[in-house]
């Protein structure tokens, strides 16, 4: 079934796959560019993008039978609720949850060219690169060298400090400005690209 | 490819999930199934031997029983309370995947001398349910169980199959002598070393159809088995 099919009335998919395998395979094709999307725009690695995205639709075939809901909009909001909760669970513990597709006996299909290129289009990711590279062109130049040190290579504050013969409080502002000058120039653009995800 | 056609390892992940939603409904429908077959075949044994025998009720009460091993049975009713209760065996207690209290047994002999045994998960010596991370102490009555003739038979089984987010089937018995036990379900064996007391627990993720289930063992140099079917 295709999303233009599945007005916002309709009847939930996941409701009636409680004993219909059919409905499950067309509420997954449903949600699914949705839900991995949701994940590259976060994880930016289609390979745990695509594992969290089989783990939430694994945990949500095992828990189908507590879905309450009865419309789209219901079903929706649940499974992003489970979709959030492994992606908190992977940022807090830095390793994926595979119980579920384990245990449904799964077998975890390999990532080609064209499923990567698939996902890297429907994220939308490479817009979203140029528009990045484009706000940190715009602020200061010791702001934007100072963002690079800290988000783009992860390295310590002090670390940071030393390189450039200043304190750590220095770079924290240097960073904390670059990153809301970039908020100012990206907010709208940045909010429109994941507004769907 | 077009953007609205899904590329194949997405595809397949779908197939799979398709597959796995089959295979759940198809399991669940055989023990609902299963389940409204056993009631009836309860309820019709209690009916024609309250009416053919002149001691009906005591007829009913050993067809409550459910003797056997080869009948599993939800739980044990109030009325075959713990003769002797020979309390909660700690050394059958075998974890769940999930983690939470163990699974353990607790075994008795009924009013008619029979062996009985009910399961459920251990905490600080009682036994109870676990649902939600919340452990519930239950009473031997309101445990799945089932009663049997040890002493004739030499082994007393029961499956317990549990539905929800975390299913699990979960074969339980005692055998007479401490043997090895081979317990088959899903068409895979798992070969079980009781411990002293004789019981032994196997707990296994997903739910799987029983009728093809069998759990066996040597006793007295012959081979004593059981099925669910």
């Amino acid at each position: 079934m295709r999303p233009a099919e599945c007005g916002s009335t309709r009847k939930s998919l996941l409701a009636r796959s409680v004993d219909d395998a059919a409905a499950y395979a067309a509420f997954y094709e449903h949600y699914v560019r949705r839900v991995s999307v949701y994940f590259l725009r976060r994880v930016f690695d289609p390979e745990i993008a695509f594992d969290l995205t089989a783990e939430t639709f694994a945990l949500a075939l095992e828990r189908r039978r507590q879905f309450r809901g009865d419309s789209a909009q219901e079903e929706q909001g649940w499974l992003f609720a489970i979709a959030r909760s492994l992606l908190h669970a992977y940022w807090r513990k830095g390793r994926i949850e595979r119980a579920a597709v384990a245990r449904l006996g799964i077998e975890r299909p390999s990532l080609g060219t064209e499923d990567i290129e698939y996902l890297h289009h429907q994220a939308g990711i490479e817009a979203l690169r140029v528009r990045l590279a484009e706000a940190l062109d715009a602020v200061r130049p010791e702001q934007a060298a100072a963002i690079r040190a800290r988000v783009l290579e992860e390295r310590e504050y002090a670390e940071i400090a030393v390189e450039f013969a200043t304190t750590p409080d220095v770079i924290r502002a240097r960073v904390s400005r670059g990153l809301k000058t970039m908020q100012g120039l990206l907010g709208n653009k940045v909010e429109d690209v994941l507004a769907d995800a | 490819m077009s953007q609205d056609e899904l590329p194949p390892a997405l595809r397949e992940l779908q197939d799979q999930l398709h597959e796995a939603a089959q295979r759940d409904i198809e399991v669940e429908r055989r023990v609902a199934q299963r389940l409204r077959r056993g009631r009836f075949r309860r309820w019709l044994l209690v009916a024609v031997a309250a009416i053919v025998s002149a001691g009906g009720v005591a007829v009913a009460q050993r067809v409550l029983d459910r003797e056997g091993a080869d009948e599993p049975r939800e739980t044990i009713p109030e009325k075959v309370a713990p003769a002797a209760d020979l309390g909660v065996i700690p050394s059958s207690a075998t974890p769940d995947p999930s983690g939470g209290p163990p699974w353990a047994m607790r075994a008795f002999t009924n009013r008619d001398d029979l062996e009985c045994i009910a399961l459920g998960r251990l905490r600080e010596g009682v036994l109870g349910t676990y649902d939600r991370r919340t452990f519930r102490r239950k009473r031997p009555s309101a445990l799945p169980g089932a009663c049997g003739s040890l002493r004739r038979v030499g082994l007393v089984v029961a499956a317990h199959l549990r539905g929800g987010p975390e299913p699990r089937t979960i074969v339980y018995g005692l055998v007479r002598a401490a043997r090895p036990v081979r317990v088959t379900v899903g068409g895979k064996i798992r070969t079980l070393q009781p411990d002293s007391s004789g019981s032994f627990i196997d707990v296994r993720i997903g739910l799987f159809d029983m009728d093809t289930a069998r759990v066996s063992t040597r006793i007295d140099g012959r081979t004593v088995s059981r099925s669910f079917g």
